[in-house]
């Protein structure tokens, strides 16, 4: 199944950036978003898998195919058939990806399991049998109230496991609500900006 | 106390495919010369870096991943737009998407540009140097009618 997805992926964006007419590049680009989506859904990222494909394959590859079916002559132009810095372009990149493989399989990366350890320390906790504490006597001072630490709502719970919508909605309007908004205004200031750039029709047709 | 476990094969296996579409789109961005394939190329770069982002969030079993990846498709969205109106506007001065056309940023009618110790006629200097060319833009401003001592009180000045 993973293998399925990845080969999809991998095999569509080969096809993409060979691929002589842009058309076709922008259609093998939305096979190579399917193939990265399933690999999301494999990710146990199911709501992301489908904001994608709604915002890449519903949105994105459509304005594309305007823009290729506007700006494109008959047939396949020169400048599509002819690639520039191949060889340097090719080599750096593949070094570049090497490196990264070499240093995925040395596998120098050890991470912390909050999921694992928090799960041995229930069952630690379970097992020892523990006495109520106890009372702290009436003349003793009053301690002062611990600091209130706020809660990280992006962890993972047992209610909200990674990728539940549960949990991705309150980490983004909890920990990254202002960010959202953000993210909101970029939005609105792009799509301003994209208007104000793009051609008016009084200035003549394409 | 925490224990550090190194990464397993599936969360290995899918940050190399992460790695491999980043370089994938790498290679389109620098070698294809149609403006839109480079912008698709941008995207793809993207995707791969929006799988290892959700890898991530799934090893540290936090949601962070996939909320930073929705931030990142926000901004991809934005891009997108972005890039495709200033594709059609570039493509309205040149009438063709190759990128090569855009690779000298320099105004059509200014002079190309000299080394200093290149040999060669050198330009005369002039009042204008140093001051960038800028695209005309607006109405061209209209040119007042010079009449010769229109003004009476001040018959110093000269025509020009």
């Amino acid at each position: 199944m993973f293998w399925t997805f990845a080969l999809t992926a991998l095999l569509c964006a080969a096809l993409m950036i060979t691929s002589k007419n842009p058309v076709y590049g922008a259609l093998w680009f939305a096979l190579a978003t399917l193939g990265t989506c399933g690999l999301f859904m494999l990710q146990s990222a199911p709501f992301l898998a489908a904001a994608t494909i709604i915002v890449y394959a519903g949105a994105v590859i459509v304005t594309f195919l305007f823009v290729i079916m506007l700006a494109q002559q008959s047939g396949a132009a020169g400048y599509d058939r002819r690639a520039q810095l191949v060889v340097p372009a090719v080599l750096s990149s593949f070094v570049l990806l090497g490196v990264v493989v070499q240093q995925l399989q040395t596998n120098p990366l050890k991470v912390e399991r909050p999921g694992i350890v928090a799960a041995e320390k229930q069952s630690t906790t379970k097992g020892s049998a523990t006495s109520p504490p106890p009372l702290p006597s009436p003349d003793a001072p009053i301690p002062p109230p611990p600091p209130v630490i706020p809660a990280m709502l992006s962890k993972a719970t047992p209610e909200t496991p990674v990728g539940s919508m549960k949990g991705l909605g309150r980490s983004l309007f909890g920990d990254y609500l202002f960010a959202v908004e953000l993210a909101g205004t970029i939005l609105l200031v792009a799509s301003i900006g994209a208007i104000a750039i793009a051609p008016r029709r009084e200035e003549g047709a394409l | 106390m925490s224990e550090m476990t190194p990464l397993n094969y599936e969360e290995l296996r899918s940050l190399m495919v992460a790695a491999g579409l980043f370089v994938l789109g790498a290679i389109g961005f620098l070698t294809r010369r149609n403006l839109i394939l480079l912008v698709l190329s941008a995207e793809l770069m993207l995707h791969g870096v929006s799988l290892s982002l959700v890898t991530f969030g799934k090893i540290h079993q936090n949601q962070e991943g996939q909320a930073f990846t929705i931030f990142v498709l926000t901004v991809a969205a934005c891009e997108a737009g972005l890039a495709l109106s200033l594709v059609l506007a570039l493509y309205r001065q040149t009438h063709s998407l190759d990128i090569r056309l855009w690779s000298e940023l320099r105004e059509f009618d200014t002079p190309v540009p000299v080394m200093a110790d290149a040999d060669g006629p050198q330009s005369p200097p002039s009042a204008y140097d140093g001051i960038p060319l800028l695209t005309p833009a607006g109405r061209q401003p209209r040119e007042l009618p010079r009449t010769v001592n229109a003004d009476p009180k001040r018959p110093d000045r000269t025509p020009v």
